[in-house]
């Protein structure tokens, strides 16, 4: 059975991307093998699961791929269930476009903010021209960062109606224990009873982009 | 509130949208007169050795 691979994607940089990545991937490798592909030359996936310990290892393999994204990843395919690609913040290198060729699912963090809002009408765009290659693929936007009691928040709604990407119904709120996380290279699904609430989020998001 | 500034991020939204729009046509004032040079081989780079490397678990 070949893997459903995803792709995390955003050109703004700070959208939350590697955080998403890496607690999506987490949740993912309780269900089925997992591994995580970063394709950001920044090398943050790998950094943060570097940050681990022997006794509390991050649960998921990366690996970084410097050429040939589309090639690598269908040679990957067939030995695991799930492929989670951690994208660059630019469209200008052409590997977010490789990574969203070969994808069943993209997933594009958007912070609940302005500009973010603005920056995100050229992915879009740069999505509808992979679709044309990549019939299959399936895009959706996820709110990051979401602070309930913030009016810029509460209205994200209204603002991801513009857009032609359906938005997920689960979103991701502000909270200090996905910061927490990276810094013990680990997930928020080690962080005991404070990272509960964050596991739910992530359990939900995941059951949703299973289910879609 | 809510609703106003709902109404202000769309607006922004549509906006950037046009703007995408008006970049992506192409520009039908400039007439391209045909490139008649002979074509330049280029030359194919090498593939690296490790397109993909293993970064955890190390």
């Amino acid at each position: 059975m070949l893997a459903q691979v995803f792709s995390v994607a955003n050109q703004k940089g700070g959208t939350g991307k590697t955080t998403l990545s890496m607690n999506l991937a987490a949740g993912l490798s309780r269900r089925g093998r997992t591994l995580i592909i970063d394709a950001d030359p920044q090398g943050s996936a790998g950094q943060w699961a570097g940050l681990s310990t022997d006794e509390r290892p991050f649960p998921v393999s990366v690996i970084s791929i410097a050429s040939n994204l589309a090639r690598e990843v269908s040679r990957m395919r067939q030995d695991y269930q799930y492929l989670v690609i951690d994208c660059p913040p630019t469209l200008e290198t052409g590997v977010a476009q490789s990574a969203m060729a070969v994808s069943d699912k993209i997933f594009i963090p958007i912070l609940p903010s302005p500009v973010d809002l603005w920056a995100s009408v050229r992915l879009a765009d740069a999505i509808e021209q992979i679709k044309i290659f990549n019939t299959q693929l399936q895009a959706y936007m996820l709110v990051n960062q979401l602070e309930p009691r913030n009016a810029m928040s509460r209205s994200m709604n209204q603002a991801l109606a513009e857009f032609d990407i359906p938005a997920l119904q689960s979103c991701i709120r502000r909270r200090a224990v996905y910061r927490n996380s990276a810094l013990e290279g680990g997930s928020v699904y080690c962080m005991g009873k404070r990272g509960e609430p964050a596991v739910q989020e992530i359990e939900s998001l995941i059951e949703e982009i299973l289910k879609a | 509130m809510t609703k106003v500034l709902g109404e202000k991020l769309a607006g922004g939204v549509r906006q950037a949208k046009e703007k995408q729009t008006q970049k992506n046509k192409p520009d039908t004032k400039i007439e391209s007169k045909p490139d008649l040079r002979p074509p330049i081989p280029e030359k194919e780079l090498p593939l690296p050795v490790l397109p993909s490397k293993r970064v955890w678990p190390d």
